[in-house]
């Protein structure tokens, strides 16, 4: 292990904010060591030193170069990770130049300037000072040249390795837009995004999260369309995480959101660039991290999660007609079987008669209640559900067939279950799917089944108080700062252009209020077609 | 725990405070008030209805004029300025009393409603708990997070009474509200009686949550209640038109919650039948909203009186109380039915508009003005409320 940093004096901080204790404990054993550590001018002690850091690993190459001589020392090092480097790159441009002997070795300052500006045929090349620029280089997937006698090291970009290439967005589908969805790797993401919105303003800042895992993550935004309070919030946040490692955006997700205890998302995710490009013009951040095709874009109210990309590549009638269908799913999904059990236990003078005669001779011998018979088929399609997505494909069949079949139509046909019961569940089932964005649906299958015990106790009033109690929780709730439920609540008239409904791209004249207050005007006000004058 | 998060979690607009006070005026009225109005104006109710505008909105006047001369302090706050400590503090508890009995009536209205058409076998206190669970939580939450959800309820509320009176239109009978003005004005002029109590001297509440305006808002405060007290109006006349045209006036008058009963009549093609638990969750959100804001205001004058830092310490006591009060309030429907029509009237006009307008004519008198700040402090960023919690736990 690396030897023991000076652990920090765990002084209790005024106000505490998210120091949690662990937090701090965490801070002492940070890797801080390599901060003070330069690089050794020493070649055989440094690649030594590296060797034993790394214990030994065998992935990490260390290639010598000397005069040509037996005898002669070594004068040059370079080291780099196997496979997370281009091997043709490497070849080409810095072994076959230290194999040339061009370095006079006489000079050591001149040979040094001279293989960091002249030798090295690559793009991007910076100078190292300690172990930490090292190492942070090293495992990027830079070739690390060090030289006898200085105190500097040379990175050099040649990161390659295997990745996966540019693919279709497997959980956002459209059938009219782009088709390309991000990759694992930071900067083929942002460079996506930056392809599609061709600006200066469109910046780009790049922190480091994970004390071990030392995850990049890039804070994305048009500069002058983002609030700054915002994006100072957000970067106070990322750098208050104290955390072993970042390997998913929902890390960061859960430590920087507002809501900690809340199953609605405050911040939205992306695996298409088109959506986040849609979000950086209406003033939103996107949240960038290697390792995932997935983005974060906040602030985000409730709104977007209704909204898929394909609303503005069709005609707005349509947009309109499915937003209002989500909306009226999600509304199904969390509400349904509860509205059901209340219906049959309470109200069954609200159903008109000839149904009410239907669903009387089905529930006829049914042992069970309709509350018990409501919560027994939510839980076994969650596990039927759970074990779809769970399981190697090749099973798949079996479990739709046992879960289709075998379970939805026995239960109802041995009379366990009443056959409106299935439906129910199985219409909610279909209604949780449609929601563009996976983690709303969540909070619907959560909160059902709150709701189904409200319900199952006190009918349409019960049904009714936790409705209430859940508007209450999305009106107090915010995403960095802004109100969950706007533009409904607080009520912006302007804002309403792209909520529940989605006006005409001409009718859009201005931006999202509070994106920005003094520049808000999205496009001309002349853009509406109209009927050519002569005719 | 961030810069933006809650810091500005106390401040409303003027479009949210006029959905509130129009969901205020809604409320608990909406479903009892048209069977008082009706067996006292008869088919002319609907024109009592109308004459009640002006007196809401010269019943709030006051509250504005108040508000004018100490905008940021509550009617507790400025009724020791203007009063003096002790006296101030007397009118305060006054409105205290007055608050805990409003919330009170109002969840003893709510509780006698469900388990009277709709949970008949769930124990009133049971139903009362629960409404008031969800109640301590909104107050809790505070008033900028009362008022978003009100803005939710508005739509919705309005949304359900077009939908009502939309498909009630085959049901009217116009000949039921003939013979107009049969016995002249005296009916209609007496059926604003009942109203003047409940609702509308009611909405003194103003003076616990007009402070509490977004200072850029404060210039279209007068219109904004102006429209809301138009439309909150509006549709008091409409329930009150539909009711007397649909029911008639004698069945109006025999059922309790007569919207109800209404709403039970719709029968669009033996399809869209049954749909009186809309009018149901309807009135339960308004009631709610009416009931949160009375509680608000109850613990906020309380906390103000006290000379409390938040008023939050006191919403779960207060909320104990309520429930019940709420049972012991009414001895049976007969004490209800005498008491909202003769006796709440006189209480709260003396409440809601004697005191305030002698308030005024006080400050008027001796020219008392502050533009002091009364607020509670805000939930700030983290730090100095943790640090203000710390000196709490030492002192």
């Amino acid at each position: 292990m690396f030897p023991q940093g000076k652990t920090k004096t765990l002084k209790p901080k005024a106000g505490g904010q998210r120091e949690s204790p662990m937090a701090r404990q965490h801070e002492a054993q940070q890797m801080s060591v390599y901060e003070e550590m330069p690089i050794d001018p020493s070649l055989a002690s440094m690649t030594e030193r590296l060797q034993e850091e790394l214990g030994q690993s065998a992935d990490l190459i260390v290639r010598e170069f000397g005069g040509s001589e037996p005898s002669s020392a070594k004068t040059i090092a370079v080291v780099y990770i196997q496979a997370m480097i281009d091997d043709t790159r490497l070849d080409e441009f810095i072994i076959q130049t230290m194999q040339e002997d061009m370095l006079s070795g006489e000079e050591p300052e001149k040979d040094y300037v001279r293989m960091k500006d002249k030798l090295l045929a690559i793009g991007i090349v910076s100078e190292l000072k300690t172990f930490k620029d090292l190492f942070e280089k090293l495992f990027l997937g830079y070739a690390i040249v060090l030289m006898e006698g200085q105190e500097q090291g040379i990175s050099a970009h040649i990161v390659g390795g295997a990745s996966r290439g540019v693919d279709d967005p497997k959980t956002e589908m459209t059938i009219r837009g782009p088709r390309e969805g991000f990759t694992e790797s930071i900067r083929v993401n942002s460079m996506m995004v930056r392809r599609k919105i061709r600006s200066p303003k469109l910046w780009l800042e790049q922190h480091k999260v994970g004390e071990i895992t030392q995850t990049p993550v890039a804070i994305m935004y048009i500069q002058g369309l983002a609030g700054e309070e915002i994006i100072e919030d957000l970067r106070d946040r990322l750098q208050a995480i104290k955390i072993d490692g970042i390997l998913e955006t929902n890390y960061i997700e859960e430590m920087i959101s507002d809501q900690k205890w809340s199953p609605f998302p405050t911040i939205m995710y992306s695996e298409r660039p088109d959506v986040v490009a849609a979000a950086l013009l209406e003033g939103r951040i996107a949240l960038l991290v290697d390792g995932t095709p997935f983005a974060l874009i906040l602030p985000v109210s409730l709104n977007a999660f209704f909204q898929a990309a394909e609303d503005y590549y069709q005609t707005f009638q349509m947009a309109t007609f499915l937003r209002m269908l989500r909306f009226v799913s999600f509304v199904i999904a969390l509400l349904m079987p509860s509205v059901y059990v209340a219906i049959i236990g309470y109200h069954q003078e609200m159903i008109p008669t000839q149904l009410l005669l239907k669903l009387a001779a089905q529930r006829e011998g049914v042992p069970f209640p309709a509350y018990l018979e409501a919560f027994l088929m939510e839980f076994v399609f969650e596990i039927l559900r759970e074990a779809v997505l769970r399981m190697p494909s090749a099973a798949g069949s079996a479990v739709s067939i046992v879960g289709g079949l075998v379970i939805g139509q026995s239960v109802v046909e041995a009379g366990i279950v009443s056959s409106a019961v299935v439906i129910v569940v199985s219409f909610t089932a279909i209604a949780s799917f449609v929601s563009p964005i996976y983690n709303l649906g969540i909070a619907a299958r959560l909160l059902r089944f709150f709701l189904l015990f409200a319900a199952s106790t006190l009918g349409f009033y019960g049904i009714a108080l936790v409705t209430l109690v859940i508007l209450l929780h999305l009106s107090n709730i915010r995403s960095f700062g802004v109100p969950y439920l706007k533009p409904f609540a607080p009520f912006y008239w302007k804002d309403m252009k792209d909520s529940l409904i989605r006006v005409p791209m001409w009718l859009m004249k201005q931006r999202p209020q509070k994106a920005a207050e003094d520049d808000n005007i999205r496009q001309s006000t002349k853009l509406k077609p109209r009927k050519e004058p002569s005719q | 725990m961030t810069k933006g998060t809650g810091a500005a979690n106390g401040t409303i607009t003027s479009g949210q405070l006029s959905k509130l006070l129009f969901l205020f005026s809604i409320g608990s009225a909406a479903l009892l008030l048209p069977t008082a109005v009706v067996s006292i104006a008869k088919q002319d109710s609907w024109i009592s209805m109308l004459l009640v505008i002006p007196f809401h909105y010269a019943f709030i006047y006051i509250y504005l004029l108040l508000h004018k001369r100490f905008p940021k302090m509550t009617l507790a706050q400025y009724a020791e300025k203007i009063a003096g400590v002790w006296l101030g503090k007397a009118v305060t508890l006054t409105f205290v009393f007055f608050f805990a009995l409003l919330g009170g009536l109002v969840l003893n209205n709510v509780t006698d409603f469900l388990s009277k058409s709709v949970l008949p076998q769930t124990p009133d206190w049971f139903i009362g708990g629960t409404f008031m669970i969800s109640i301590a939580y909104a107050v809790f939450l505070g008033v900028e997070t009362i008022a978003r959800t009100g803005e939710i309820l508005f739509a919705w509320t309005l949304f359900i009474i077009g939908l009502i009176s939309f498909t009630l239109i085959n049901q009217m009978h116009a000949d039921n509200l003939l013979p107009m003005l049969y016995n002249g004005w005296s009916g209609p002029v007496k059926g604003i009686y009942p109203v003047l109590g409940f609702p509308l001297a009611e909405c003194v509440f103003l003076t616990a949550i007009l402070p509490m305006i977004k200072d850029e808002e404060r210039t279209k405060l007068k219109r904004m209640i102006g429209w809301s007290v138009l439309l909150s109006g509006g549709v008091g006349v409409i329930i009150s038109f539909l009711i007397v045209s649909v029911l008639g006036v004698e069945e109006a008058m025999r059922s309790p919650f007569s919207v109800y009963e209404m709403a039970k009549s719709i029968n669009i093609e033996e399809i869209l039948v049954r749909v009186e638990i809309l009018v149901a969750m309807v009135w339960i959100g308004t009631v709610f909203t009416k009931l949160a804001i009375t509680v608000y205001s109850l613990v906020v004058m309380l906390s103000q009186m006290l000379k409390l830092r938040t008023y939050r310490s006191l919403v779960f006591p207060m909320c104990l109380l309520i429930v019940p009060l709420s049972l012991i309030v009414y001895r049976n429907s007969i004490h209800a039915g005498t008491f909202a029509l003769e006796v709440w009237s006189v209480y709260a006009v003396l409440q809601g508009v004697i005191l305030p307008l002698s308030l005024l004519a006080v400050a008027r008198l001796f020219d008392k003005k502050s533009a002091e700040d009364g607020r509670f402090p805000e939930k700030t960023p983290k730090t100095p409320v943790s640090a203000g919690e710390t000196a709490d736990k030492q002192g």
